[in-house]
């Protein structure tokens, strides 16, 4: 299994460095956050091909990092030493395996491993093009651009720690490629499709299929290309054949089919469910399996089949990478196997989640606990009205939504210490946790989410003395100006009488008529204090505008 | 567990390692070193005929390409950080420039120098801290080497390495074959262990418990006068005990000769014997012949041997050869499975020498031709 990966250069894969545990690794982030250029990279490494492409013929200058590139394009005026000529360097370090001896050794290029199993590919201008290579550069940079890297003078070489360089990938390591993509033909499907009908038939019936096939070419051949002549304009004419060259060998022309349709013309879902299961029927055991978006092009239940058949398949030896945007298939695979990234930093794995929180979120894969680990910074409340009401407040507070702050505010139930925990165990600053009381004091509810809070972790909770839950609070902070209350809350009228049974037995609606209600009525109320304190602790208002 | 078979010409060396490895549980776990590349296509060959059909097959490797691939190229970053290494030099190392650090072992290209190939293996295993021996074990199960006596100075000390590791060491080798050198102008051992006296090392890590010698002295290749004359020219000072032949004479033209030089070419017409000289055959007006030690591992019916002054000098007064000597013309004599002629300047001394059954020639019966 890959003990370390290394990607320098790559997109935006500026200096990457990432330790994937054994079995399952999830891979979340925002868009273009650099989940597939990792996937990208463990391919390239380890099979020196890329989506079925060898590796040389594959480089196109995008690959290289754009701030390197331009970097060096904006250098080129300067002096020759010390120019930073962009590459790309790929390393993927194994844990110690003694199938892997032939490629173990101390030629880790960053000097890092002293005895290891690994692989690394790079991208490099070879020494004897590089006055050349900076010609043509400059000439790039004097054209005013755009600044594209000539990559026709870079070389690819592909090493294994041994010392060696290889051409092909080496014995013990082995990946596999799963697209969810749709696509006409699949080539591990091809393979397999191929080996197994080499299997199926003795040699006596290869034999006779080959002849049939040969007697209908022959039978075509002569019944009916052989009346058709192509005019050739003066060189003589030619006549039209079957070809028979490999390329039209008839084990190519044998394809998986289900009741007479053939596998590339089946839904999306049934032809990825199909790919996943022949590339983990065909993979070694110890092999390197990627998985891109499982979710996309596929419908809840599909999707279900699929996490159990990838769930099953992690082991020890066999090592899974799935990048997904998908709460569920984040929940159902195990929050234990998460590691989150962001624009092309190193990600962060998950340490020390509860066996017990890994086991509830798989159970209840509703959870949005995505939302909690790609947050910069996360507000939690029970449900809507708390959400409303807490978007109000910010509003009241800061001027602006949020969101627009980048806070999200994630409803979680009463699920506060495992979201907490999660959001420890990711360890994210800038969680607030709000909740009502339900009678307790405050410190008891922080006393049970307490192992999981910080500085940078809070639990805010209103006194009893001002109410069980949000009604009962909101009325208090607002003693004095209760009409006005009422005339926002109520849809008629602005009777404060029983004003706070009428709010909790109409819980979003008022929650939603005061976020709705014009701003120069509703900001005359005041908030709760828990939920200002709460305000400004996630978003601590500068100073100007505390003074005021 | 270790052992070295120490076994006289003829005895069948490549075709006991050949059963011995076609027996191996799991041959891709096996490697058979030899340092020339006559026998690693000699081993190849002989392997292959015992284990055609199946699938997987033990490595067979060049000594030399086995320390670069196996142990200096994985663990070179540790010894000699930043340096490149790319393969073998052909020239050696010129040590009277007193070269020091990586370039006492590596050209300024990154190509080791053959001779002392041995000294950066052994430095490479002791800046690995261990891990290259781990390497290997991890890699082999057993490690055959043939033609062992050809390995020299400190690839004796990787040797003793690879004795101490896990890995089954399986050596076969005949100190009185000792032409060769895989580390000409490496000192160590040279003086100490010179030759065929290599096996005076063998013994003492067969003393420490290393490896286990086995001595095998039946001849299939030659009858019992070639074998005699063979165990004379070698002596019995390092007690490998008397060469034993089964070969029965073919009965006609069987034993030893003595001719002219000048009669050679009309013997090798005669006869159709193969001709072994120290120098270009042109000399003797017979366009094939063969050096003798490039000889080695070859058979042959009848072989004509030109002797050089110092062995005609050794034959008619017994005067010592120099240990090299000894060993090549101890390859070239046992190269014959029914006749072996010895050309010399004066063919009556040489005859009366030997013919003198007080001196060390004993009872060896000879023919004076022409």
């Amino acid at each position: 299994m890959i003990r370390e990966l290394r990607v320098s250069g790559f997109r935006i894969l500026k200096d990457f460095v990432w330790e994937p545990k054994e079995g399952l690794n999830i891979l979340v982030g925002a868009n273009s956050a650099g989940k597939s250029t990792v996937l990208d990279a463990i391919e390239l490494v380890t099979r020196g091909s890329i989506r079925g492409q060898g590796a040389r013929r594959s480089l196109s200058p995008d690959w290289f990092n754009k701030d390197i590139v331009d970097a060096f394009f904006q250098e080129l005026g300067g002096p020759l030493e010390g120019m930073n000529v962009p590459e790309i360097k790929i390393v993927a370090v194994f844990s110690e395996d003694w199938r892997l001896a032939r490629i173990t050794g101390a030629n880790d290029p960053d000097k890092k491993f002293k005895d290891a199993p690994g692989i690394y590919i790079t991208y490099s201008v070879s020494p004897n093009l590089l006055p050349q290579f900076l010609e043509e550069c400059r000439s790039i940079e004097e054209a005013g651009g755009p600044f594209v890297l000539p990559t026709d003078y870079y070389d690819c070489s592909w090493h294994i720690f041994q010392g060696d360089p290889i051409v092909r990938r080496p014995n013990g390591v082995s990946c596999t490629r799963i697209d969810t993509m749709p696509e006409p033909r699949s080539r591990a499907v091809d393979a397999y499709t191929k080996s197994y009908v080499g299997e199926e038939l003795d040699d006596d019936k290869k034999f006779e299929v080959a002849s049939r096939f040969r007697q209908v070419y022959a039978q075509v051949d002569r019944d009916i290309l052989a009346g058709i002549t192509v005019n050739c304009s003066g060189r003589g004419d030619l006549g039209l054949q079957i070809d028979r060259s490999p390329r039209t060998d008839w084990t190519n022309s044998i394809v998986l089919h289900r009741d007479g349709l053939p596998l590339y013309a089946l839904g999306s879902a049934e032809q990825t469910l199909t790919k996943c299961a022949v590339s983990l029927e065909n993979a070694d055991s110890e092999s390197i399996l990627l998985l891109e978006e499982p979710e996309c092009h596929l419908s809840y239940s599909w999707l279900n089949d699929l996490v159990g058949v990838i769930a099953d398949a992690a082991s020890e030896d066999r090592q899974i990478f799935v990048t997904t945007h998908s709460p569920f298939v984040l929940n159902r695979l195990g929050l234990d196997s998460l590691s989150v990234m962001a624009e092309g930093n190193s990600p962060r794995r998950i340490s020390d989640l509860s066996d017990d929180t890994v086991r509830y979120f798989k159970r209840l894969s509703g959870y949005d606990t995505l939302r909690i680990a790609l947050a910069d910074r996360a507000v939690l409340v029970e449900g809507p009205t708390d959400e409303l009401v807490f978007d109000w407040a910010f509003r009241k507070a800061r001027g602006k939504l949020p969101h627009e702050k980048g806070i999200d505010v994630i409803e979680c139930g009463t699920s506060h210490k495992r979201l907490l925990e999660l959001a420890a165990a990711l360890e994210k600053s800038g969680i607030a946790a709000l909740r009502d009381n339900d009678g307790d004091d405050p410190d008891y509810w922080a006393g049970l989410a307490e192992s999981h809070l910080s500085k940078d972790r809070a639990f805010f909770c209103g006194t009893p003395e001002e109410g069980k839950t949000i009604e009962p609070q909101m009325v208090e902070a607002n003693r004095d100006k209760l009409k006005t209350l009422a005339s926002i809350v109520r849809k008629r009228g602005n009777s404060t009488d029983k004003l706070e049974e009428f709010m909790t037995n109409n819980k979003t609606e008022w929650a939603l008529r005061l976020l709705e209600a014009d701003m120069s009525e509703s900001e005359v109320l005041d908030i709760p204090s828990y939920i200002l304190n709460a305000i400004n602790f996630i978003d601590p208002a500068p100073e100007s505008a505390e003074n005021e | 567990m270790n052992d070295a078979v120490v076994a006289v010409a003829g005895w069948g060396k490549t075709e006991e390692l050949a059963n011995a490895v076609a027996r191996e549980p799991n041959p891709e776990r096996v490697l058979v070193l030899t340092y020339t590349e006559t026998n690693q296509r000699e081993d190849t060959l002989r392997i292959f005929q015992k284990t055609a059909g199946t699938k997987r097959h033990a490595s067979v490797m060049g000594w030399k390409a086995f320390q670069l691939r196996d142990i200096v190229r994985p663990y070179l970053p540790l010894l000699y950080p930043g340096i490149r290494l790319r393969g073998l030099s052909n020239r050696d190392v010129d040590l009277d420039q007193r070269p020091g650090g990586a370039a006492r072992y590596l050209t300024r290209d990154g190509d080791a120098y053959p001779s002392l190939l041995g000294k950066l293996t052994l430095d490479a295993i002791d800046s690995s801290k261990g891990a290259a021996i781990r390497r290997l074990e991890r890699l082999y199960d057993s490690i055959y080497i043939d033609e062992a006596q050809d390995l020299r100075g400190n690839d004796l000390c990787v040797l003793e390495r690879l004795l101490k590791s896990s890995i089954d060491v399986h050596i076969f080798l005949d100190p009185r074959q000792s032409t060769l050198s895989t580390a000409e102008k490496d000192r160590k051992y040279k003086k100490n262990y010179p030759n065929a006296e290599v096996i005076k090392l063998y013994r003492e890590w067969e003393g420490k418990g290393l490896l286990d010698i086995r001595y095998e002295n039946e001849t299939h290749r030659s009858i019992a006068p070639i074998a005699a004359l063979s165990d004379i020219i070698v002596g019995d000072e390092l007690g490998f005990g008397p060469t034993v032949s089964i070969v029965e004479p073919r009965g006609r033209h069987d034993g030893i000769y003595i001719i002219a030089k000048s009669d050679l070419n009309r013997y090798v017409n005669e006869y159709g014997a193969t001709l072994l000289a120290l120098q270009k055959s042109e000399k003797y007006g017979i366009s094939d012949s063969m050096n003798f030690r490039k000889s080695k591992g070859m058979t042959r019916d009848d072989v004509v041997i030109v002797t050089t002054g110092p062995i005609e000098k050794f034959l008619t007064t017994g005067a010592a050869l120099k240990p090299v000597s000894v060993c090549s013309f101890y390859v070239a004599v046992t190269r014959a499975r029914y006749s072996v002629a010895l050309a010399v300047e004066n063919p009556e001394r040489v005859f009366r020498s030997i013919a003198d059954t007080s001196s060390i020639w004993g009872n060896l019966s000879i023919q004076l031709l022409y």
